[in-house]
């Protein structure tokens, strides 16, 4: 009987650093996100997450690879990249880049230098293929026997069509390498008994196909309530050497900022984010407590972290109404 | 698993008035979301149970609002803390369990009167599904479908109303061409033309590949991108009024699926004249015609007309005829393109002036299939 995985989202709640010197910070996912992620484990399919840039999107994935293989990495048997792939997406990307890459450039350059030498002979075929993100993974599944995380970074960047050029490639976690004539080799596929774990970012930027849609679950990332913001704050600076009330302090009026902005700003204009709040308080944090109070009295202190535009630097009073 | 527990079960009927709206789901979904009861967390309430269900069904932020409605309706007469027999129910991992009025634990009569409607309520799309026990459908004769409808219509009338709406709100996904067979639409005119080339020699390209390889091998040409750009020019006076929410969605839909700056707005009242356009909604900010055309021709732009064009009041004017063909005239020397958008349907643009401009112009109704045939006319 396979064991059950199940993310708790309560391991992350500190600055660590792994064996292999990666450096991670903590993660706080709401109830309902730990929810979302534990479905997609249980069914078997990808998660598709979106919200506002800055909301932790991109952090969920690691979290979730460093939970599950948590006794693994901090004891050093092997490293965080063995289990968790990130696919970065840009414009110009196409579908089959993150599955491998054929290197024309270097077989032609060994078919050269054999004409030349006979000694220098040509890779068999199959090593020609660089494997990509979700290739890798793939084979990982196989190679560690365990349900490794990808994350596919920003899907909306690339063309409309992307998405369905990866339907095949979800669905059935099959791919064939076109440019390889073998058949035991073309074809490649995930350990489907341990099929990879797989989270789909977006920023909303263009319509997703529906055909892609239906494979995925959804879910987007609001702006934390204003405990959640103060737990997160709280597990982000708890090196800093001060105090969780002023911390705390720091959250509440942060948070009036922020809904002040929901209220007076259109839907899909920008309002501060979670990660442009870490940043701020880990600069604000570094003076000592006299002068934050002093510092906070009057205008928001280091308003350029928060807002990037001039006229969200009216908001810099709202912490200190009402 | 008998066919008429599917017809009680609150889920499927969810479910069903889902499908009816729009949301692209199938069964392999339904079945998802069983498998999700069986083996996923707990589901204790009503909060949970739509929590899961956005997790599976709801794909876009737009369709929200829209799902949470359904869901209300839907499960209304669902006591608020989910029995595990509840659940079960609706699994259908126990078929005999069937919906009693005890279960549902009706709070009030009116409640009751709820529960024992809501079966009836489902659109029946597939004919394999028995009819319940309440209602005997003949659906052979024309009068008792037309009555069913009519009962359906008073019971969700009466729906709202206990719903405390006093009002009936048109919501997007309720217009014929809902967002989602704009974005579709839009979607295929913006599709490029897979790997084609056009003749032109991409230089920085060739370079660039010379450069990798060593040598010169090839030259690469550019590959043919859909580059246009969308003129989009929207009647904004009395008679369109019921149309703006629809125009303004259909812009929306275009910006956001060909990016925005490749999509120009302008607005006219009645006619577009010979002289001047508005460049805003309220009409107040006039911009020279000359000068959106000539700002536009060359750079492979298309040009979309969404109008009644006297449609709507079923009116004939001379003057609005001339006017409109004098501009589509002068349009059509730069702009190879243009098809125009009315959203009246067809049967009524006869004896219009409407009927009268579809000579000069290629007019498509706001239907689905219909606009379809326009996009594809903008693009070539």
């Amino acid at each position: 009987m396979a064991e059950i995985l199940t993310y708790s989202g309560r391991r992350l709640t500190q600055k660590l650093q792994l064996p292999d010197g990666t450096e991670l910070k903590p993660y706080l996912p709401d109830q309902r996100l730990r929810e979302a992620v534990n479905l997609a484990i249980i069914l078997g399919k990808p998660l598709l997450i979106k919200g506002e840039p800055g909301c932790g999107k991109t952090k969920l994935a690691v979290s979730v690879a460093f939970e599950l293989f948590e006794r693994q990495l901090l004891g050093g048997d092997i490293r965080l990249e063995d289990v968790y792939f990130e696919w970065h997406v840009k414009s110009s990307s196409k579908a089959v880049e993150g599955l491998y890459r054929y290197d024309y450039i270097e077989r032609l350059q060994h078919a050269q230098l054999n004409q030349i030498d006979a000694a220098i002979k040509m890779k068999p075929e199959i090593e020609y293929v660089k494997k990509g993100p979700l290739g890798l993974a793939f084979e990982q599944t196989h190679t560690l026997n365990q349900r490794v995380v990808v994350l596919i970074d920003e899907i909306d960047k690339a063309d409309p069509d992307f998405p369905n050029d990866l339907l095949r490639e979800l669905d059935e976690l099959k791919y064939t390498i076109e440019e390889v004539s073998d058949p035991a080799l073309r074809e490649q596929s995930a350990n489907l008994k341990k099929p990879p774990i797989v989270f789909i970012t977006s920023n909303d930027q263009k319509a997703l196909p529906p055909a892609f849609l239906r494979r995925c679950l959804f879910y987007h990332i609001d702006f934390p309530k204003e405990d959640k913001l103060r737990d997160i704050l709280v597990a982000h600076f708890r090196e800093s050497n001060q105090k969780e009330s002023l911390i705390a302090d720091l959250a509440a009026k942060i948070y009036k900022t922020r809904i002040r902005m929901e209220r007076e700003k259109e839907e899909r204009e920008k309002k501060i984010s979670t990660s442009e709040l870490i940043d701020w308080c880990e600069i604000l944090l570094r003076h000592d407590e006299e002068k934050i109070l002093e510092l906070l009295s009057g205008e928001l202190p280091y308003a350029a972290v928060l807002f990037k535009n001039k006229e969200d630097f009216r908001f810099s009073k709202a912490h200190l109404s009402e | 698993m008998k066919t008429s527990d599917h017809n009680e079960s609150y889920l499927y009927a969810f479910f069903c008035k889902l499908q009816s709206n729009g949301f692209g789901l199938g069964i392999e979904e339904y079945k998802l979301l069983l498998q999700a009861l069986r083996e996923g967390g707990e589901v204790r309430n009503k909060k949970d149970l739509k929590s899961l269900c956005k997790l599976l069904w709801l794909k876009s932020e737009m369709d929200e609002p829209i799902f949470n409605n359904q869901f209300k309706l839907s499960f209304a007469a669902l006591p608020f803390e989910l029995t595990p027999k509840t659940i079960k129910k609706e699994t259908g991992d126990d078929p005999d369990a069937k919906i009693s009025a005890d279960e549902s634990e009706p709070l009030n009569p009116e409640l009751e009167r709820k529960s024992q409607r809501k079966p009836s309520e489902q659109k029946v799309k597939n004919q394999s599904d028995k009819p319940t026990s309440s209602e005997e459908l003949q659906t052979n004769s024309p009068a008792s479908a037309v009555r069913m409808e009519l009962d359906n219509f008073a019971e969700r009338a009466q729906d709202y109303e206990e719903e405390g709406l006093k009002f009936f709100m048109l919501e997007k996904n309720m217009l014929p061409l809902a967002p989602q067979n704009l974005h579709a639409a839009w979607r295929r005119f913006n599709v490029g033309y897979g790997s084609a080339l056009t003749k032109q020699i991409d230089i920085p390209l060739t370079i660039r590949n010379i450069g990798r390889r060593g040598f010169f091998m090839q030259a690469e040409y550019r590959r043919k991108k859909n580059r246009n750009q969308l003129l989009a020019l929207i009647d904004r006076d009395g008679s369109m009024i019921a149309f703006h929410e629809f125009a303004e969605t259909l812009l929306e839909s275009a910006r956001s699926v060909l990016s925005r700056n490749r999509v120009e707005r302008y607005y006219f009242r009645n006619a577009p004249s010979g002289r001047f356009v508005f460049k805003d909604i309220f009409q107040l900010k006039t911009y020279p015609v000359d000068q959106m055309l000539a700002h536009n021709t060359g750079t492979d732009t298309v040009l979309l007309i969404i109008s009644d064009g006297g449609a709507a009041r079923g009116r004939f004017d001379t003057s609005r005829i001339e006017q409109t063909t004098a501009f589509l005239k002068k349009a059509r020397q730069g702009i190879s393109r243009m098809v125009w958008v009315n959203p009246m349907p067809r049967k009524r643009w006869r004896r219009t002036s409407a009927g009268v401009i579809a000579r000069y112009i290629d007019m498509y109704e706001a239907s689905e299939e219909e606009f379809g045939l326009a996009i594809r006319q903008l693009k070539r």
